[in-house]
Formats: C-alpha cells, structure tokens, sequence
C-alpha cells in the first residue's frame, strides 16, 4: 500500500479527494486525463508531485482543485466500489480491536465481500501474519484479489473461491487461527467449523449480522459449540458538521419580522447598518475571509474599521449532528474459545513453569516454546 | 505441541510468573495485576493467592469458592442461562418485596461458611428456603441464581493486558483520567491514525499512556513511535504499566526539539537557543541529554514514599476537569491496582519501563522524513493550537486522528486546520456504542450505559499549493480542503 512521503508514479492508485466530500480512486496513467465535475485534471501533471498534493484543473483555469491522497484502508473503505454491502469504520475498528488482529496472527475471513474489512485486517496482521479470505461468488472472489494485488498486498491476503456455509473452512487450517471473522447470511451454519479452525489458545471468533434473529440463532450455536464471553454490540459512529454561524447580536437594529410591509424597510435598514463585508449566511461565507487573515476573530474587524455602532452580528464555529448518519449497520457478535485442555499433567506444569522475564520474552525474536518443553501437552 | 505453533511473538500462551494479566471477576469488573507467587490479591469481596494459574494457558477460568481456599480452575464451558421453556401461570403476582421471603439470616450464611461449605452449596441452600423461588418464572429463577452466583461463587478469567482489555478496565473506574477514551473510540482511532507495522507514528498521550500502549501493540515492535512531550503536567503511565509494550521502539522526545530539528536547527544546539520558552527544558544550557531527559521525565513512574496506598493526585487545577472526586476516591480505595507493590527505585531511575529519549540522530531523521501517521490524546492541551504545531511534523497524506471529551476544542480545530488548508477530510465524529444480552426469548438492550466516550477529529495532511499563474483566481479561494456539507448557502 502506497505510504505518504513518496512521490506519484504512473500506475499508481490515488485517492482523488474534492471538497467538499467527492472521493474517487483514480489509477495514474500519464497518457489521460481525470474528469470531475469541477473539471478536466491532466495526469501527466501529478506525476512526480508528492502524495497530498493540490492539484488544479487544465480547464476550466482556476476551477477547484484536487488533493491527491495515499490509499489507507479506510480511504479505500469510502472509495471502493461496492459489490456487496460492505463494513464501515466503527464496525471495522471494533472488529480489529475485539478479535485482537496483530503482527502474527493469522485470521480468517468469510465472504471477503468487496474486501472493506479485508485491507483493514491485512495491514493489522503484517507482518508475519496471515489472512485467508473466502468468497463463494467467484467474479467477486477475482476481483478483490485483483485489488489485493494491486495494492501490494498479496503476501498477506490469500482469497479463495469457497461456499463456507456449506462446505466450511478447509481442513488444512484446522487449530491454526487465531481469529475468525463471519459476515455471511447464515453465520450460525459455520460456528462449529469456525471453532476447529480456531487455536486451542487464544482463539477469537466474531460476526456480523444486521438481524436480530441471525444473531440469536448464532450466539445459541456458539453456547454450544464451546465458545464463552459471548458479547453482542452495535456501534456507530455520527459525525459533526462543522459551520461559522452569524448569531443576531443587537435587538434592537433592523427587526420588524412580523410587520408584513413595513418590515421590508426595517430589514434594508438593518442590511444598512451592518458592516461592510459582512454578509448573511451560514457556512460557506467563511472562504470570502483570506486564510491569511483567520488569527483576528470578528471583533478585531469591526474595531479595526472602528465602528461606532455595535456589530449586529457574531460569528461563532458551531457543530451539529450530521443529517446522514447511519442509524443501524449490523450487530458484532464476539466470542473466545472456551480453553480446554485436560486436567491432568497439568500440575506439574504449573511447578515447572519457571518464572520468565516478560520483558526479555517481549523482545525476543523466538517463538516462544513456553513454559517448558519437555512437557507432553495431552491434546 | 500443535498450539504453539504459530503463537504470535511475545504474546505468550501460558500464563507464568511475572506477566501482566487483566483478571476479570464475573465477566464484570477487571482487576489488574503483575503475578508474583504468594501475593494476595484482592478480587471482588475475596482475597485469594492465585500461585496455581501459573502455567494454565490465558483464558482460562478460574472460581473463587470459599475463603483462603485456592481458586480452582473451572474446565466445563459454564452454562449462561439457556432456559426457553416457561411454565404457564407464574408471575410476580404474589411476590410481596419486604424481604420475608428469604428464611435463611446473615448468621445462618456465616456458620455455612465457616464449616466449610462451599458456593454452590449456600446457594442451594438459599433457593432451598427461598418461600418464593418455585414461584418464580425459570427467568426469574435463572436471573436469581446468577446473582447469588456472583456473590457466593465468583469466577475470574485471566486475559492478556490487550490494549481493548486495559482499556475497558481502566474506564471502569478513571474514565476520566483516560480523557473518555472508551474502547470503541480507541479502536476507531487506531484504525483512522493507519497505525501499523514499521509506521513512524507520533503519538500525544496524557491519558495514563493507554494510547502509548495501543499503539505499540498494533505496531508489534517494528516501526518507531515517537511519544512527544509537548509540556503540562507530569505523566502517570497507569495504563501503559499494565500493559505489556513492545518497547523498543517507543522514544521519547520534546516537541520542541522536534520543531527544532524541523526548522533545520541542529538538535543538538536546541538547548541552547535563546528564544527557548523559559521552563520549557530545565536543562538548557546542559547540552542535549538534559534537555531530553525532560522528556521522559514528564512519564515518569511516581511513588510518594510517605504516602503509599494513596495515588498522588497532582495539585494543579486543571487536574479536577478530567479526574472527579469519585474518581480519586475509587482510586484510593484500590491502591493495590494502580501502585502494583510498593516497588521503590530512586527517583532517577523510576522511569516507564522502556520509553527511551530518541536521540538528535532519531529526531533529526523524523524532523527530515515526517511521521506517517499522528494520534492525540491531550484533553487538557489546546487541540487546535498542538495540532498546528503538530502538522508540520508529517508527512504529507499522513492521517491524523485526536480525541477530545471536549466537543468544542475539536470543532475549532477543524475549523483552523481547513482553514489554514492543512488538511483534508477533516471529520468530527462522536461513537455510539451498546451491548445486548442475548438470550432465548429474552434479547434486549444491556440496561447499563457504555458512559460519555470522547470525540473524535480525524483528517489527512495535505500540501497546499495556489493555482498555476495565469488561471483565474475566482475559484480559487472559495474551496476548502473539507467536507463542508452541503456547500449552498442557506436562503429563506
């Protein structure tokens, strides 16, 4: 995946980011042109520039511009294109967090979808670790490995064409994750194989289910199956819009609201009295201000133009809940494997084990082959 | 031996002596601990010895079942109420709340004890003379048994000190001390921030260090995290210390020195710069390694002598904004978590286990590439102003990610960064977070709230430049780098 620092070469893949809030990824090629509907960008021109750079359009000259972001796996989240329902941030963070994605681990994945979760859970297990991802629509299985490739990440993400509801995760990968992940219609169906893919240690499972009924039927399956600390959750994330209100600070200019004709004087009037420049609205007046001259706030400006009469405005940045956040996605169902290992030759384990420094085992390169070796594990 | 294989680097399996582990009692409440043999722990209303864990692989369970007994591992999955079936005709209908019901006294319970009997037992025993148990729907019953469960046979699970575990536990009782940042907003964060393996990360944390520790988790020791000091109070690491960082790739250094190295300034001759703020290194004239020391000086570990069991709260003002009295109150009733022993070193050496000063080598080479990624978690430190300090310091296309529990220092920040066409994609977002009880014929929301979690800003650095010379410069000024919303100007 293309890091920020280095410069844009041709064949790379761009976020092409243009305020407010159009995305695209855009595949450099030297020889074409990027349209929006701000304007016609010349690629050519990108090339060499670093990631996160402004560019502006050919035509029409001083039209918008556009910044030129490297892909992460959450631009890749807003700009891939949806073949499926995909996850989003909150779900895809708690997902990351709960089944304990790290260097090392291996994880295993079904369906890959349109690979949203997928690019989040391979930077997290990189290095050393693993994702094995199943897809049972093969053109869509074709094309997230396309993608995989080509954001160089085919050393992590393996991507294999398989029904798991009905055939399951494959044998050869029986005891070996550490996680595993199930966004699929009937998740319940792949509990029991899911748990034997899982480590005996440390083995995390969690799906995603946008019903209720999916997830009753799931969590009694996982009861069943020998998994414990089930927890069923939602999140959601909602955001902020961000804008520079002008509040009515003098009562007493202008008015006449209710005045039918006669207020349409008052308020020329009160147009009249305000400071020049100042014009109403709410966001999208700030730009008429020059970045340059954002320190002063809008008190310095009227003192400056020494006013006598007191501004009838006042500027002030506000937030307010977004208009077009999600109200529900799915519910995160986690769960850990139920650690059983037979009782006996245990004990002894337990007075052999020699005190370690945990330090020193953090830092160590090794694969660990705790507490002692010697020790048959009756498995 | 097949469960070893493939174990993870320095995340080890079996629990030993000396690790760190989150012990959470009833899948309740957490308790933080480094094992040592023979130590008593508090765990709930109970004090055990857990010497017989040792060995046992993480995850495993153990129950509490009678005074000064040692706890005994639990190896059957325990049943979590599946009961569907309801019987006809049962109600509360009868029930009458005046504590009658129960035949058995406190003494009754304290003579079961001390002869000897064991949870399950009393249990019983309570059911047994229980006048309104059969009444009960086998909800109810359930519902019943599981409380008495809790108190007359507690169990606790011993888990690895993952970043969500410290996390989760810590908020329990310091939520804000840990500037809110709730696990889900934590784990947004880490992701927003694109923190991973060998990443440059620059992380602001004066939230106990949890954000230190999390991000040293995702990063699993390869890549550099730069812990930037940018002045305040001194830290407590009480999150970082229970967990287990990687560290050695955690470096401490002054933002200061940072912005030093940027401007091109040798770092090694910050120290003696005149237009240095005063205070800002005691250090000085001391040459490098002073001025540095600040640093890690600001995480240090620090244990009153004359007052142990009782966590020095520092007396500045600011403090009481984000730790309630409640807080500091829990906090002196559980000493034993956040001292962890009454291990005394000097002064000087009572650093964060493994946070190192970076050197003007390290600092020169950050200043000259930028960091690929920036988290902050600063609540008291001005978001907007540390940000515009911080921006510089990335790379551009660098994400960013800091959290406030405060709205408004965030909404500005926004406002200044776009403004000051730093950034783009720049997003204030709050989380929602809720859990469910889910069980036959009786799925519902968790009736306790998840508590105020912080909010978060998250953006991308961008380089601006102005349009070539010759186009026209109309548009120009009215775009900014942000999701602006809907752009229209609002008209009655």
């Amino acid at each position: 995946m293309a890091t920020g620092g280095r410069v844009i070469r041709d064949g790379d893949t761009v976020v092409a980011f243009s305020p407010p809030n159009n995305t695209r990824a855009v595949t450099v090629d030297a020889a074409s042109a990027f349209n929006n509907k701000n304007g016609s960008f010349d690629m050519r021109d990108w090339i060499g520039r670093p990631f996160g750079c402004t560019v502006w359009p050919a035509k029409p000259p001083g039209g918008p511009p556009l910044y030129l972001l490297a892909l992460t796996p959450e631009l890749w989240t807003v700009v891939l294109r949806h073949r499926t329902q995909i996850l989003y941030l909150p779900d895809i963070s708690m997902v990351c967090g709960f089944l304990e994605a790290r260097p090392g681990v291996t994880l295993l994945e079904s369906g890959t979808g349109s690979g949203s979760l997928s690019h989040a859970l391979a930077r997290a297990v990189t290095p050393g670790g693993h994702l094995f991802t199943f897809e049972y629509h093969k053109e869509r299985a074709d094309w997230a490995r396309e993608e995989f490739e080509s954001h160089g990440l085919q050393e992590v993400v393996t991507v294999t064409q398989r029904d798991i509801e009905v055939e399951g995760f494959p044998d050869e990968l029986s005891g070996k994750a550490h996680g595993v992940f199930l966004d699929l219609p009937s998740p319940w169906k792949v509990v029991q194989s899911a748990h034997s893919s899982l480590r005996s240690i440390g083995g995390r499972i969690s799906t995603f289910s946008p019903c209720m009924e999916q997830v009753q039927k799931t969590v009694e399956r996982m009861r069943a199956c020998g998994f414990t600390d089930v927890r069923v959750m939602e999140c959601l994330a909602r955001d902020h819009q961000v804008k520079t209100v002008k509040f009515l600070t003098n009562f007493t200019a202008g008015g006449g609201n209710w005045e039918g004709r006669q207020g349409k004087r008052a308020r020329t009037q009160f147009e009249a009295a305000k400071a020049p420049g100042q014009t109403e609205g709410v966001e999208g007046s700030k730009p008429t201000q020059p970045a340059d001259s954002v320190e002063g706030g809008p008190g310095d400006v009227d003192a400056e133009q020494g006013l006598e009469d007191e501004p009838t405005e006042k500027d002030m940045c506000v937030s307010q809940p977004g208009w077009n956040s999600r109200g529900h996605t799915g519910y995160l169902v986690f769960a850990r494997k139920w650690v059983e290992v037979p009782e006996q030759g245990w004990a002894k384990r337990a007075t052999t084990a020699a005190p370690r420094d945990q330090a020193a085992a953090c830092d160590s390169v090794v694969r660990r082959t705790e507490p002692s070796a010697e020790a048959e594990v009756p498995l | 031996m097949d469960s070893q294989r493939g174990a993870v680097v320095g995340d080890p399996d079996y629990i030993a002596e000396g690790d760190k582990v989150v012990l959470v009692v009833n899948n309740e409440k957490h308790y933080f601990e480094t094992l040592k043999a023979g130590r008593k722990v508090k765990l709930g209303n109970k004090t055990a010895i857990l010497d017989v864990v040792f060995g046992h692989p993480y995850g495993s369970v153990f129950q509490l079942s009678s005074e000064g007994a040692d706890p005994t591992r639990v190896y059957k999955a325990m049943n979590t109420g599946q009961s569907a079936a309801v019987t006809e005709g049962r109600s509360n209908k009868d029930l009458v709340d005046d504590n009658s019901a129960q035949q058995l006294t406190a003494q009754d319970i304290q003579l079961m004890k001390d002869s000897g009997k064991e949870g399950p037992e009393i249990i019983d025993a309570l059911v047994a003379n229980s006048s309104t148990f059969q009444e009960r729907t086998e909800f109810s019953q359930d519902k019943y048994k599981k409380k008495k469960a809790k108190k007359y046979c507690p169990y606790f699970t011993v888990l690895r000190p993952t970043a969500m575990n410290v996390c989760e536990g810590v908020f329990q009782y310091a939520a804000g001390q840990l500037g809110y940042l709730r696990p889900d907003i934590l784990a947004i964060m880490l992701c927003m921030g694109n923190v991973a393996a060998h990443k440059k990360v620059l992380v602001v944390d004066t939230c106990l260090g949890l954000l230190i520790g999390a991000v040293s988790e995702k990063m699993g020791g390869f890549g550099d995290i730069c812990v930037a000091d940018c002045g305040g109070r001194r830290q407590k690491p009480d999150a970082l210390k229970k967990m287990q960082p990687r560290h050695q790739n955690i470096y401490a250094a002054k933002l200061s020195d940072l912005k030093a190295a940027q401007e091109g300034v040798d770092v090694k001759c910050a120290g003696t710069q005149s237009d240095q703020p005063p205070g800002s290194s005691q250090g000085a004239e001391a040459g490098p390694s002073s001025a540095e020391a600040g640093a890690v000086e600001r995480w240090r570990e620090e244990i009153m002598p004359d007052n142990e069991g009782e966590i020095p709260m520092e007396d500045r003002v600011e403090d009481t904004q984000c730790s309630t009295a409640t807080e500091s109150d829990r906090f002196g009733s559980q000493p034993e978590q956040l001292l962890e022993g009454s291990q005394r070193r000097p002064r000087s050496q009572q650093l964060v286990a493994g946070m190192q000063h970076a050197d003007s080598a390290q600092i020169n080479g950050w200043a000259e590439d930028g960091f690929d990624s920036c988290l902050v978690a600063a609540p008291l430190h001005h978001t907007s102003s540390l940000m515009q300090q911080l921006m510089p310091l990335l790379k551009p296309s660098a994400p960013f990610a800091a959290s406030s529990p405060y709205l408004h220092a965030l909404v500005e920040c926004r406002d200044d960064l776009l403004r000051g066409r730093m950034a783009a994609m720049v997003e204030v977002q709050e989380s929602f977070w809720r859990e469910y009880q889910v069980l036959p014929e009786r799925t519902h929301p968790q009736m306790d709230s998840k508590g105020p979690g912080a909010y978060l800003l998250s953006g991308v650095k961008i380089i601006f430049s102005d349009p070539p010379p010759g186009s026209a410069p109309n548009g120009a000024r009215a775009h900014r780098g942000g999701k602006g919303g809907r752009g229209k100007r609002q008209r009655r």
